[in-house]
């Protein structure tokens, strides 16, 4: 335990050492303004509201984007691993366009869907959609043979193949995906947030704060959006660790 | 259930351009409750047979009758045992026996029944909350045996059942695959490459020669059950197919 905070210790020690040595809150504030920030997430700040509730609506945000990644993911990439027609119809397309960073759309998202709540969910989608694809096909591919001819060989149809084989057999790889995707759409709303037109929402909150020379306020914001992504990730560590161990234990 | 073979051939296509025949002209049939154990050297083809019968291939010549009807696709009178356990490892092995029944949306009084019956009967009741990977290989085996059962399917096809467990589990899931012939009277055809278990459990071996996989002979195995497997007759019979395999063997490596 010592190990684990010594680091984050030594770190808040050397910013606080800094922070009196530069003595200028608009380069680096004190440790503790910034707790302070964070003591009160329930107070309105610079009238841009809380910081509770900028997180909310960033949290919202990424699950709606997030959720429309994956709808049209995981079929696409049942399809994608299970037919190779399919994987060949869609193959070179998704290998060209993935390596795109998701904030290269912005302004095609902006073109699109003008200012607001549409091309910030575009963007987070961007950023969550490859991940869950590629991990879908891989874990549809990853299924054994064995297990789909012996439940065939059952009576199964393709669709009880799907339900019952493919999707539970493939089920721990796509998490992966999912918990890949939602990293990238956590970090793609932050940014989406700093497109013009947002008025709500942890990135805006920064950019904000920085417009007013709150530094102490953009480093509170940070912290949320790092302990956010980290909670999550935790979240996703733990089912998996819950719901698939047979992965690990199968050998 | 009576299974008939008729000039079954089976060719795959090369790489390089042509066709590998894998199989030519294979017939045989099995009378009801019969146990039929192929035989082969590696390569003559053996699992494509059974793959074939099962409806997981299809024949590239020649056709499989079931009771006089041909049989192109999997079919629920015929059962599958794989060499590998097969067995869903994210499923209880009380969830994996019932897989079947719940495909052909049987009542849950109904599954609960036939999965107690079929793991008492390859003797594995007390595992049916655990999961397949808390069991050895012998016991996976057996609830493979069991999820096959429950179909009640007429006729069962084993693709080496014992080939990748030790020794001594091989003898417990040969002593299971007994007790189940004559508790059931199923149909089983049997693909092995070990001579004891097909003359310990075949009522008749069909040998294979390799390159492309022929029938090269057909024993009947005339021992009386429980078989003993030190006793001279049974020793005779196995020597006797040892010899007839390994000159195959060496005639199939001459012939390549």
């Amino acid at each position: 335990m010592a190990s684990k905070v010594a680091v984050p210790l030594a770190l808040l020690v050397i910013w606080g050492v800094l922070s009196n040595v530069i003595d200028n809150s608009f380069i680096l504030p004190s440790p503790l303004s910034v707790i302070y920030v964070l003591a009160y997430p329930w107070v309105n700040i610079l009238g841009s509201g809380t910081l509770l509730d900028n997180a909310l609506v960033s949290l919202q945000r990424v699950t709606l984007g997030f959720l429309a990644a994956l709808i049209v993911a995981i079929p696409m990439g049942i399809c994608m691993g299970r037919y190779e027609i399919v994987y060949h119809l869609f193959d070179k397309a998704t290998a060209m366009l993935r390596p795109i960073p998701p904030l290269a759309w912005v302004p095609l998202s902006l073109a699109w869907l003008k200012i607001g709540m549409g091309s910030m969910l575009f963007i987070i989608a961007i950023g969550a959609f490859f991940p869950i694809l590629l991990n879908t096909i891989d874990g549809i591919r990853g299924v054994k043979n064995s297990w789909i001819e012996a439940v065939t060989m059952l009576g199964a149809r393709e669709c009880d193949l799907l339900t019952r084989v493919f999707l539970p057999g493939a089920a721990p790889t796509i998490w992966t995906g999912l918990r890949v995707g939602f990293g990238i759409a956590w970090m793609c709303v932050v940014a989406a947030e700093m497109m013009p037109g947002a008025s709500t929402g942890l990135g805006y909150l920064i950019m904000y704060a920085y417009g007013w020379g709150q530094i102490q306020v953009v480093m509170a914001g940070m912290v949320v959006i790092g302990l956010i992504g980290l909670a999550i990730d935790l979240f996703f560590k733990s089912v998996e660790v819950k719901w698939f161990s047979w992965r690990r234990l199968d050998k | 259930m009576r299974l008939e073979v008729n000039h079954l051939g089976k060719e795959f296509p090369k790489a390089k351009g042509g066709t590998l025949k894998i199989l030519d002209d294979i017939t045989f049939s099995s009378s009801e409750e019969e146990s039929i154990g192929i035989l082969g050297p590696s390569g003559c083809g053996k699992t494509t047979l059974l793959r074939i019968i099962a409806g997981l291939e299809k024949p590239s010549v020649g056709e499989v009758l079931l009771d006089g009807s041909s049989v192109d696709s999997p079919n629920p009178k015929m059962g599958m045992i794989f060499q590998e356990y097969s067995l869903l490892p994210w499923l209880t092995v009380a969830e994996n026996v019932s897989i079947g029944l719940e495909i052909r949306k049987a009542s849950e009084e109904e599954r609960r029944e036939k999965v107690e019956r079929y793991l008492s009967l390859v003797g594995l009741q007390g595992v049916a909350e655990n999961h397949p990977y808390e069991l050895s290989g012998g016991m996976r085996q057996r609830v493979a045996v069991a999820r096959s059962l429950t179909l009640e399917p007429a006729m069962l096809l084993m693709d080496e059942p014992s080939a990748a467990l030790d020794s001594q589990t091989r003898g417990e899931i040969q002593e299971s695959i007994i007790r189940l012939k004559e508790a059931t009277g199923k149909t089983i055809i049997l693909v092995t490459h070990s001579i004891e278990e097909a003359v310990f459990l075949a009522d008749r071996l069909v040998i294979l020669s390799a390159n492309p996989g022929r029938i090269h002979k057909i024993i009947p195995v005339d021992l009386k059950r429980p078989r003993d497997r030190a006793s001279e007759e049974f020793v005779r019979l196995r020597i006797q197919v040892l010899n007839l395999l390994s000159d195959l063997a060496v005639a199939s490596k001459a012939g390549r």
